[in-house]
């Protein structure tokens, strides 16, 4: 058993992978699947793929038109999971920004139900002081993006905030 | 046609694979373990691993020695 041992020593792992290229790209391929949920541990370790170059490119977009994005890593890992709402982040976010007045401050966020295993996407509308129009400017933000959604999974959801701009 | 190296090259792969399964699946070790550990093998040094991993190179230095230690406990490494 001890000579097992020594014997089975002789050889480290480091050494192997370092000899050994396939098996280094087998163990590879193996941990990209496995951390694909993990966006940004796997982009600074395999740099950016075209999904989260994608998906990139909208959150910039988000923040481009003056939308809060506090829990951006959350917002990124849920659109690796519903790649569709892409689309649908960018039509909601456009029609959004280009309704809100000097008033509204517009967040998107996770939000994440504590009794039950859902989360989805929240594009939060709040206002300093209350605008008669803003239940009306949720109702035409959710008519812009709907199209997009077209009956796959994942939602978002519009909701006006009225705590007031934070 | 494989030849007898080319088999138990094969063979020896497997067995390391299936290791580094059984000890991910037992939580034995970490995935951010065995990403350290190859980018290692890979030729980075313990500075760019801990600058990916966001953690510090002594960090680093305990990721791989775990990894190692337990895959070299788990797989027939002397076939290689």
């Amino acid at each position: 058993m001890a000579n097992e041992r020594v014997q089975r020593r002789a050889v480290s792992p480091l050494q192997v992978l370092r000899e050994d290229a396939v098996l280094r790209g087998m163990l590879d391929g193996m941990l990209r699947d496995m951390l694909e949920g993990e966006g940004a541990l796997a982009e600074r370790v395999w740099g950016p793929t075209e999904l989260t170059s994608e998906i990139h490119d909208v959150l910039r977009e988000v923040s481009d038109r003056g939308i809060d994005l506090p829990q951006r890593v959350d917002v990124a890992a849920y659109l690796e999971g519903h790649l569709h709402m892409v689309a649908v982040v960018e039509a909601a976010t456009a029609a959004a920004a280009q309704r809100a007045g000097p008033n509204t401050r517009l967040s998107l966020e996770v939000y994440r139900d504590p009794e039950i295993d859902d989360w989805h996407l929240t594009l939060y509308v709040r206002q300093e002081l209350r605008d008669e129009s803003l239940l009306q400017m949720v109702d035409e933000i959710v008519e812009a993006y709907t199209g997009a959604l077209g009956g796959k999974s994942g939602r978002l959801s519009v909701t006006a905030d009225f705590r007031g701009a934070r | 046609m494989l030849d007898n190296d080319a088999l138990r090259l094969a063979e020896f792969r497997i067995d390391f694979l299936r290791a580094a399964i059984q000890l991910l699946s037992k939580r034995e070790i970490d995935p951010r373990d065995l990403v350290a550990l190859l980018l290692h093998a890979d030729g980075h040094t313990y500075e760019e691993i801990a600058t990916v991993l966001e953690c510090s190179t002594s960090t680093v230095d305990r990721m791989i020695t775990r990894c190692s230690q337990a895959i070299a406990d788990s797989a027939l490494l002397e076939g290689y």
